[in-house]
């Protein structure tokens, strides 16, 4: 498991969260049947949006940098390992609603490597997305 | 109402040709977790069963067991001597809402065929223990004396 997120508050966030793994069968009458596969909840998605940070120093803290956020899509060797998210990913949300998102059975992992938008000398939009899934 | 909700667990027991004495017991329901069926315990492993095909032929029913390929699952087909003349025996269970797990069901025996190997998963093949009888059986004529009026234009099937 690599480090966890950088402590880091978006400036946006989005959130999907996990659902059992099924498939439904429906018949041309339209009843369906469904079967679960699982026991557990998995799929979550998880988008943040860092806007106006600097890229390799932090213009206002603790808003953190590009840098840090690309250092950790490093370390977690990109798409591969999973790490935890920190509270401050979750800041302004409600404690029993984020921790849906940060039960122990759930793994991060980015779902596609960060894009960067610059939007003048040094500072620069991020966009991550993870999900998070059961590992066996 | 009627069953619109289905939860089904399979349970295996695998039994290697070189590890007779120690089956490995698995379940592919309940993530993360060890449960017990018939006083035994099965632990989890993702694994699909799929393939099961039954016909009039009397062929042997054959089904595919995948498995991410992972050093238990290489483990398996090594100890199984590829997979030859191991033993699976899966047990199907529905789950109820509640997560019980019945004592009863379905319980099916099959051997080793071979298994097969892709970059991210192993299949190991089984055939059902058991198979039909074909040719030659019964070693006698049909007649209408025996077994009542014959179709003159249909198929015959002898199960």
């Amino acid at each position: 498991m690599a480090d966890a997120f950088p402590q880091m508050t978006p400036s946006a966030r989005s959130m999907t969260m996990g659902d059992l793994p099924s498939k439904t069968y429906r018949a041309m009458s339209g009843a369906t049947v469904r079967r679960a596969f699982g026991n557990k909840k998995t799929q979550y998605v998880l988008k943040l949006q860092f806007q106006n940070i600097g890229d390799d120093d932090a213009v206002r803290t603790p808003t953190g940098t590009v840098k840090q956020i690309l250092s950790h899509f490093d370390s977690a060797n990109g798409t591969f390992d999973s790490f935890t998210l920190p509270a401050e990913v979750f800041k302004g949300m409600g404690v029993t609603s984020s921790a849906y998102f940060t039960g122990a059975d759930v793994s991060w992992r980015y779902a596609k490597p960060p894009e960067i938008k610059s939007v003048k000398a040094g500072l620069s939009n991020v966009s991550v997305e993870f999900v998070g899934e059961i590992d066996a | 109402m009627s069953e619109n909700q289905i939860r089904i667990c399979q349970f295996i027991e695998i039994q290697t040709t070189t590890k007779l004495e120690a089956p490995y017991r698995y379940q592919n329901y309940f993530i993360g977790e060890e449960k017990t069926l018939s006083s035994i315990s099965y632990s989890f492993v993702p694994f699909e069963i799929e393939g099961g095909v039954s016909s009039l032929n009397a062929d042997n029913q054959q089904v595919t067991l995948l498995l991410p390929a992972s050093e238990y699952a290489v483990r398996l087909v090594e100890e199984g001597d590829g997979n030859r003349l191991s033993k699976l025996v899966v047990y199907t269970r529905f789950i109820t809402a509640a997560e019980s797990i019945p004592d009863t069901g379905p319980e099916e025996y099959y051997v080793g065929i071979g298994a097969s190997f892709s970059d991210d998963t192993i299949e190991l093949r089984f055939r059902s223990a058991l198979d039909g009888v074909a040719a030659g059986f019964p070693a006698r004529t049909l007649t209408e004396k025996n077994v009542g009026i014959l179709p003159l234009e249909s198929n015959l099937s002898l199960r």
